[in-house]
């Protein structure tokens, strides 16, 4: 078959379908449409909003119009599932399913567009097994979860092409893992699949393509577009940042200028860090214009999902038009009237923010536009070193995650289902994922031993033999078993929570357990934009009632905070290194050169207070800080590499410290800098050099640091839930009961003194290396570092950049002292037995060794 | 002192008049009954999990019982008295437990004495193991022993339930670790089973307790130094937590 190259490569009639709509294609669409018709798999990684999902979608479209007319009658459609459409939020699977839907319905075609995901019912579902549609939108866990049927292979043998959206947000996580996992089983049933990826502002566009494909798939294509969409950072200025500039926080200080800037005629976004910043945001404009009350909105990941549809509902429709929200709204749901994106805080990441300006001006060619406000005066240094990072295109990295063995303990269950597996066969599959191409036979071994009889410690309880032999297959060993996997298949684990509920009325969203168990009945907080008072805690659920009195109480959700990114921190470096090498009266290599972003003028009061009480750091420098406080000796070390890495340093340089001179330390990270405290003094200055930066036996101290820490603890928590070592759901909605409430740092602590060779625990204490801690990144920290001058200054006071690490300490401690020591220095300074309501009595100690 | 107990490590301390020994390994010996008094085994509660689906790893019974048997060798006791939760729940007491509990309690030169506890009730205990029921409480002038906590006029009460552990913090560290908590009219003793989890307990002016650090006791209390109460500062630990 010829083909000249301006003809279309879809069906006549989809092609006149597309130019009836108005739209023209553009060539990366063309080109994707090509690349199907050749049969390959790939990549399309354009701008967010550009047309990706009809680049993708019409190609396999394309396919069964052709089938359908070559079929001859148009009343036979072809039978079962032709193309799967995974999106990582199943907030928008409406959306995608109506723009599927959309050339299906104009030519009148006999396919069935449906969605699936954790919201269909289950008479949809059933309805949805007997007849399965033709296009199916789902996200990775409804997708596992069809993976567990008995006629999975029948029902995916048909398929002819998979699509997943947003594959950037799913790379480099374990919902990314079970995708690949999941790939590699569909491409069992169907070897002719074809998969294409969508993404958008990815660094190694081919790391991820092949992450889609798998190992053995030929090379895939690469459809990009050179679609210009330029992006402005601009920023609100605070008018002075010098009431305290040695502290730098700006509070809610910039909310003023924020107002001034709001404007209900033109519809905004305004992204915040956290579900606690948003609902702070929220309150202080409400507060300060109430007449927006009808247009104003809040959305974040703990409302009520139900809320959260009828504010993304009215903000598409133009009703609502002023949206304060956290990453929930980051994805998916094009608003086409989105005028403006506001960021409060730090973005603390380049491709997020390039994310979140592309929700404005969302059109082709348009300037997109993100007007940031910062809440502490560092903050304009990263924001000037965000718009740095964007114009010379630096963003992140986002690599596949290397065999996270807890995922594969979940596969191996979930492949066990209907027919089961030849586990020979399933190692060669698994390894044909990237994630797992490089898994060894023994580690593969160690999972299904683990998943078939309950490992070295289960031996004897058939309760954790999830896995039999059948004539040498392995099949799920029994119903029960079977339906408590299937309750809790994924890989997304999150802290107990609570549901929140208006005493009259209906749920307002959930919190986290540990918020509630703080609240005593008549305490006042603020949740989902409301105040509200604590009435109960009843049936995990806690019941409220609008509160009448004020509160600036907010939850203080755990875990929501970002990281700086490795291409933002090195942003900032390179900006501070220029502001050091340049004197407030403008002398200095730059300053004859084009002119200083406005940020850093605003930041000068900051700039030169931690220049005069202090120094800047240089490219070369590391600047190390010593103070003496009536909480005993402390040190500032600012490599300014972002709070994972720094986790990872401060604990490895307790451990290195407390080596050479035995002591407890409390540690403070941020994303500039660590502290370390003694309670006592401690010879610091002696001590500090660059010699402990070493990356000598940097794993064995790593993983010493580790195991004395928190770190291992709170990584095994998510390991242990994935595995299936603590389900989270039960059949029959059974809540774990009183006798079940299995702390897992309680079970961390069981595992560790009677099965400590246990790989998951193993892997927890990889994951925290290399992932909280990204251990190669931090190798690269302790080499710049080591081979940096130590630029070591004692000043009178805390500095600007210590001021954050002091107030935010967070009580994680790092001790190489004995518990007795510790006890007597801890009783002996007259500290108390902490309790958590009333003050306790001061306490001695008394020896009776 | 008494060669066992220093052997074991353990500290002899005055109640109500009465000498007894506080043993790291989270037992009361009493010597002048030859009493050895523990609370909260909570045997088979590993097998519980296990049957809903976590996956507790083999051993922490087994690692109880040594600890028991070890105070028995060294003591022999009169009586083993049991404060409570002996048992963790009926579905968890399989033919594996029921084994081990059996063979360690045979050992014993008389049955156990059981104080019901609040996970004992529903259970019918097997037959097999040596035990005598001492019903809800049992008295022992000066003494009275029960499961859950509560006070009477005539005598002071022992007592379980609460797994008590006591927090240390200071602006540099902070630990959790199981104690024995005594206040006027009550005494509370650690949980015997490792696999638990505590009530954090407060440390009252008449209160005295001794937490549990690696394989010893120290005391915690306010003791006799009521005297310079006064002059203290309040720092208040937790009061200068900021909210980001």
């Amino acid at each position: 078959m010829t083909r000249h190259p301006d003809e279309s490569p879809l069906p006549r009639e989809l092609a006149s379908w597309f130019a009836g709509e108005g739209w023209q294609p553009y060539s990366f669409q063309t080109e994707a449409w090509r690349r199907w018709n050749e049969g390959r798999s790939g990549l399309i990684h354009v701008p967010t909003g550009a047309g990706k999902t009809y680049a993708a979608y019409l190609g396999p479209l394309g396919d069964c119009v052709r089938s359908i007319a070559e079929g001859g009658s148009d009343t036979s459609p072809p039978d079962g599932l032709a193309i799967l459409y995974i999106t990582p939020l199943r907030a928008v699977s409406r959306d995608i399913e109506k723009a599927l839907r959309r050339p299906v319905e104009a030519l009148g075609l006999p396919l069935r567009v449906e969605s699936r995901t954790g919201d269909t019912s289950t008479s949809v579902r059933a309805r949805q097994r007997k007849r399965p549609p033709h296009v199916l939108i789902t996200t990775p866990e409804s997708l596992t979860l069809m993976l567990t049927q008995d006629d999975a292979p029948e029902l995916f043998k048909g398929v002819r092409g998979v699509i997943i959206d947003e594959w950037h947000e799913l790379l480099s996580s374990k919902r990314g893992v079970q995708v690949e996992l999941a790939l590699a089983r569909l491409r069992q049933f169907t070897p002719t699949l074809r998969t294409w990826a969508l993404s958008a502002t990815l660094r190694d566009v081919h790391a991820a393509a092949r992450a889609a494909v798998g190992v053995d798939s030929p090379e895939p294509a690469i459809v990009t577009a050179s679609i210009n969409r330029p992006i402005v950072v601009s920023s609100l200025l605070p008018t002075s940042v010098d009431r305290f500039p040695w502290a730098g926080h700006l509070g809610m200080s910039m909310l003023e200028p924020l107002l001034a800037f709001l404007d209900p005629a033109r519809s905004t976004l305004i992204f915040t860090n956290t579900r606690s910043q948003a609902e702070r945001w929220f309150q202080a404009i409400l507060n300060a214009r109430p007449e927006w009350a009808e247009r104003l909105a809040l959305h974040h990941g703990s409302i009520d999902r139900d809320v959260r549809e009828r504010v993304e509902a009215q903000l598409k429709s133009g009703a609502t038009t002023l949206a304060v929200c956290t990453s929930s709204l980051d994805l998916g749901v094009d608003f086409a009237p989105v005028a403006r994106v506001v960021q409060i805080g730090s973005p603390k990441g380049i491709a997020r923010l390039i994310q979140r300006a592309g929700r404005s001006g969302h059109r082709p060619g348009a300037t997109c536009e993100v007007v940031c406000v910062p809440t502490h005066a560092l903050e304009l240094i990263e924001i000037a070193a965000a718009r740095e990072a964007i114009a010379a295109g630096r963003i992140e990295e986002r690599p596949s995650l290397q065999r996270p063995l807890d995922a594969l303990v979940q596969h191996l269950v979930t492949c066990g289902f209907g027919e089961g597996y030849d586990p020979e066969r399933l190692f060669d599959e698994v390894r044909s994922t990237i994630a797992y191409r490089s898994l060894t036979r023994e580690e593969f071994g160690w999972c299904l031993e683990l998943v078939e009889h309950g490992g070295a410690t289960l031996k004897a309880y058939p309760e954790h033999h999830r896995i039999m032999r059948r004539e040498g297959r392995c099949v799920v060993s029994s119903r029960r078993l079977a339906a408590i996997h299937r309750l809790n298949i994924g890989t997304i684990t999150s802290d107990a929570t609570i549901a929140i509920r208006l005493v009259r009325g209906g749920v307002l969203g959930s919190i986290e357990e540990s918020f509630i168990g703080k609240l005593h009945a008549g305490d006042t907080f603020v949740f989902a934009g409301r105040l509200l008072e604590f009435v109960r805690l009843r049936d995990a659920t806690a019941f409220v009632k609008p509160a009448t009195k004020r509160t600036t109480f907010t939850p203080h959700w755990a875990g929501a905070r970002f990281p700086l990114s490795t291409a933002l921190s090195a942003a900032m470096r390179e900006v501070l290194d220029r502001v050091a090498r340049n004197t407030p009266e403008g002398e200095g290599p730059d300053a004859a050169e084009a002119e200083v972003a406005p940020e850093l003028i605003a930041a000068r009061p900051v700039i030169e207070t931690q220049r005069a009480l202090s120094a800047l750091p240089t490219r070369d420098e590391t600047l190390v800080e010593f103070l003496t406080s009536e909480d005993g000796s402390h040190c500032f070390i600012y490599p300014f590499d972002g709070r994972l890495v720094h986790e990872g340093l401060a604990a490895l340089l307790a451990r290195r410290l407390g080596r050479i001179h035995p002591a407890s330390f409390a540690l403070s990270i941020n994303d500039y800098g660590i502290e370390l405290l003694s309670a006592e003094p401690f010879p610091f200055e002696e001590l500090l050099t660059v010699e402990l930066f070493s990356s000598e036996r940097l794993l064995e101290d790593l993983l010493e640091a580790i195991n004395l820490g928190e770190l291992a603890r709170r990584q095994f928590r998510e390991v242990a839930r994935v595995a299936g070592l603590v389900p989270q759901k039960y059949p029959g909605g059974e809540r774990s009961t009183r006798q079940l409430q299995a702390g897992a740092s309680l079970l961390y602590e069981v595992f560790n003194e009677f099965d400590p060779d246990n790989l998951l625990l193993v892997q927890a204490r990889r994951e925290v290396l290399e992932r909280q801690c990204e251990d190669s990144r931090l190798a690269r920290t302790l080499e710049r570092l080591r081979t940096s001058t130590l630029r070591m200054v004692r000043p009178s006071r805390a500095t600007p950049l210590a001021f954050p690490l002091v107030v935010d300490r967070l009580g994680t401690t790092l001790s190489t002292e004995s518990l007795r020591t510790r006890i007597a220095r801890m009783v002996g300074e007259s500290v108390v037995p902490r309790s958590d309501s009333a003050p306790a009595a001061r306490s001695r100690i008394r020896s009776h060794a | 002192m008494n060669p066992p107990i220093r052997a074991l490590r353990g500290i002899h301390i005055e109640l109500q008049g009465e000498r007894v020994a506080l043993l790291p390994q989270r037992a009361i010996w009493w010597p002048r009954m030859k009493w050895l008094i523990v609370a909260d085994l909570h045997a088979g509660k590993s097998e519980v999990y296990r049957q809903h689906g976590v996956a507790v790893p083999d051993g922490v019974l087994q690692e109880m019982l040594r600890r028991l048997s070890q105070m028995c060798e060294a003591l022999a006791p009169e009586r083993l008295v049991i404060l409570g939760d002996l048992v963790h729940h009926a579905d968890g007491i399989d033919g594996a437990v029921r084994q081990a509990i059996g063979d360690c309690f045979s050992t014993l030169s008389r049955p156990a004495l059981l104080v019901r506890g609040n996970h004992d009730t529903s259970v019918a205990l097997p037959s097999t193991w040596p035990i005598d029921d001492a019903g809800d409480a049992l008295e022992e002038p000066p003494f009275r022993f029960t499961h859950q906590p509560s006070v009477t006029r005539h005598c002071y009460t022992l007592a379980g339930h609460l797994h008590p552990t006591l927090s240390l913090a200071s602006t540099t560290d902070l630990l959790r670790l199981p104690c024995f908590h005594f206040g006027p009219r009550l005494g509370v003793l650690p949980a015997f089973s490792r696999f638990s989890r505590g009530v954090p307990m407060q440390v009252g002016l008449a209160d005295r307790a001794y937490v549990i650090a690696d394989g010893e006791l120290i005391e915690i209390g306010e003791g006799d130094s009521g005297a310079d109460r006064s002059s203290l500062p309040a720092d208040e630990p937790g009061s200068k937590e900021p909210h980001a």
